[in-house]
């Protein structure tokens, strides 16, 4: 896997980032739909867009989330998905603490796998194309 | 080298600070705004839903309340919300305003006293309610329902001029407003950065964007602003300063200033009118996507009593796939069938107030509960979407459980109250005689219904009641009020 230079995440982080993204967002075989998955893509190649106005705490502890994840097997992100859905259930702090789990594992695969932005090598179907989505805006000027 | 002092500065660009803008600059005073967001325009807005999230919002649009499950939008860019808005542009009834006038103690608070504002407000924009044979799918769902459970609606009016007709066939728009999301490519939206602002400049308006406002020193006659731009530290000098950077941004830099100690009403009373999205998967598809995105909202009086409203919405692809929780194969399955989803949203006049305040690290910290009567109002309102999207023949739905905070109000309530007020009848923050604001802050309460249309009001009123007071000390008054063509 050819990783990107970010500004913002280590090595170790993109691995991570990939590996949760690939678990959100799952291609063939792991999925009937006829997505591509977030590796394929290769939309982690635009990931510094997204950070790009993140506070600085916050893209620290995305650094060191996503880097512990990276060297864990795939299982324990998926755990720490479903523990997260069930935020609604959890009292207070606890309640808290897993929304803020699912954001942080969620916000960032999800934003640059549905922009539809991919690697400039990427061949395959785009995310949009599965999805059939398109708008349309004439400019003015 | 002699420092620059202005008449006003305006921090924000948005509803409220176009329309400061535009009238203190007619009046003939020098004016410098500063913005913290880009200075884009119809032909650089990013056209990428992920590009314009990053480059349009505050921390790319993942701001989130303390308990995480309020996520606030609010613009960054030359012509602030209004840029990510749909210019839904409505007046405020007399249930909104009469609460205002007894939570405030002021009497203008009604729908008379307020008429000529709202005239002037809507003089300078261009607005336009689309008809039933106009509607794209999702509306025309949306009102065909409410006809059936016996609901009332009504078109909703938006602020646009000229969004490209309809389609060749004859059916549906031209263009999709979903885009006009990341910014309006066609100069029709009706943004502060393409009406009020627009003129403002041609006046002689100095804009700085790039500009964060760290704190704000007030003296008796000078005010001095220090933040940076582009990195860079500056100070800039004014006689008077007008706060307009809405409600977070106004209570943030008047909270990083220092100004709680004398008055305590800061930060207090935010509300945010939460908004709850639900989907309802039709057989056919919808494309609630295509053409003129929202165009119809519940008029009907028993939910105006029960507080909350209902409009017809959609959303791109990052946002809708954030609505939806869980992952892998079945949040594919979901975002598949994108196309046939019908989309209402509840909307509910939120009466539990937040509060606004700031970290050691200066950073935002708000905490806006929504579980006792609010949730009781949300839970009414979905009770009713979902007996409309049964009506339309839907055969799922999904509720999503993350609230959007979109119309961001108080923190700097205006009142006649000193101890329970930030800003005073005249618009002045209390103590602070040359420090005004007009923004969606001062908002006592909230309204249930859009607030932009109100903000350009009250600040026409502001600006009024500021030129009254110091108007003669402008020697150049600009001679004519541009039209918008003059401007583009």
């Amino acid at each position: 896997m050819d990783y990107p230079h970010s500004q913002y995440l280590s090595y170790a982080a993109l691995k991570g980032l990939s590996k949760v993204g690939d678990v959100v967002l799952p291609g063939e075989p792991y999925d009937s739909n006829g997505f591509p998955s977030f590796s394929q893509t290769g939309c982690i190649h635009h990931v510094d867009e997204v950070l790009v106005t993140t506070a600085p705490d916050d893209v620290k502890a995305l650094n060191i989330l996503l880097a512990i994840l990276g060297f864990l097997p795939a299982i324990v992100t998926k755990w720490l998905l479903q523990l997260s859905s069930l935020e609604e259930h959890a009292p207070g702090f606890l309640g808290m603490g897993l929304r803020l789990i699912g954001v942080a594992l969620r916000g960032v695969p999800i934003s640059l796998y549905y922009s539809n932005l991919t690697h400039p090598s990427y061949q395959g179907k785009t995310v949009y194309e599965v999805m059939d989505y398109q708008v349309h805006c004439e400019p003015d000027y | 080298m002699t420092k620059q002092i202005y008449d006003f500065i305006i921090i924000g660009s948005g509803a409220s600070g176009g329309v400061m803008a535009h009238r203190l600059t007619q009046a003939g005073a020098n004016c410098l705004m500063l913005e913290a967001g880009q200075d884009l325009g119809p032909k650089t807005y990013p056209s990428n839903e992920m590009r314009a999230n990053a480059q349009l919002m505050w921390g790319g649009g993942t701001d989130f309340t303390t308990d995480a499950k309020t996520i606030l939008l609010r613009g960054k860019v030359v012509g602030g919300g209004t840029i990510i808005n749909q210019c839904l542009l409505d007046r405020f009834d007399n249930i909104a305003l009469d609460d205002w006038a007894d939570r405030s103690g002021i009497k203008d608070f009604s729908v008379e006293g307020m008429s000529s504002h709202y005239d002037t407000a809507e003089s300078l924009i261009s607005l336009h309610q689309y008809q039933r044979q106009d509607f794209n799918r999702n509306a025309q769902l949306y009102a065909d329902s409410f006809d059936n459970c016996g609901y009332k609606w009504d078109y909703l009016r938006r602020g646009e001029s000229n969004c490209g007709g309809l389609c060749d066939s004859g059916q549906g728009r031209k263009n999709d407003c979903i885009v006009c999301l990341g910014g309006c490519p066609r100069k029709s939206k009706q943004s502060s950065a393409v009406t009020s602002l627009a003129r403002a400049r041609a006046q002689g308006l100095e804009l700085r964007a790039n500009f964060e406002v760290d704190g704000i020193i007030h003296g008796k006659s000078q005010v001095v602003v220090h933040g940076t731009q582009n990195g860079e530290p500056q100070v800039v000098y004014a006689r008077r300063l007008i706060m307009a950077a809405g409600a977070l941004g106004s209570s943030k830099i008047l909270l990083k200033s220092g100004m709680k100690n004398k008055l305590p009403a800061l930060g207090e009373r935010f509300f945010c009118h939460p908004q709850y999205m639900s989907i309802g998967f039709m057989q056919d598809p919808v494309d609630a996507h295509k053409g003129a995105l929202q165009s119809v909202k519940s008029t009907d009086p028993r939910f105006r009593q029960q507080g909350f409203k209902l409009e017809n919405v959609f959303a791109g692809p990052i946002a809708l796939a954030m609505l939806k929780d869980g992952f892998g194969t079945n949040h594919h399955k979901f975002m598949k069938r994108y196309r046939n989803m019908a989309c209402i949203e509840v909307s509910v006049r939120d009466e539990e107030p937040g509060t606004i305040r700031i970290n050691n690290s200066g950073k935002l910290v708000v905490n806006k509960p929504t579980d006792g009567a609010d949730a009781a109002k949300a839970a009414a309102g979905n009770h009713v979407v979902d007996e409309l999207l049964a009506s339309m023949g839907c055969y799922e739905t999904m509720q999503s459980r993350l609230q959007i905070g979109l119309h961001l109000m108080g923190g700097c309530a205006i009142g006649e109250n000193a101890s329970k007020s930030v800003v005073q009848p005249n618009f002045q923050v209390y103590g602070h005689e040359n420090i005004y604001m007009a923004d969606g802050g001062i908002y006592p309460s909230a309204p249930g219904i859009n607030p932009s249309l109100t903000i350009m009001a009250m600040s026409h009123k502001a600006a009024d009641s500021i030129l009254a007071e110091v108007g003669h000390e402008f020697p150049k008054p600009a001679k004519k009020i541009h039209s918008l063509k003059e401007v583009s």
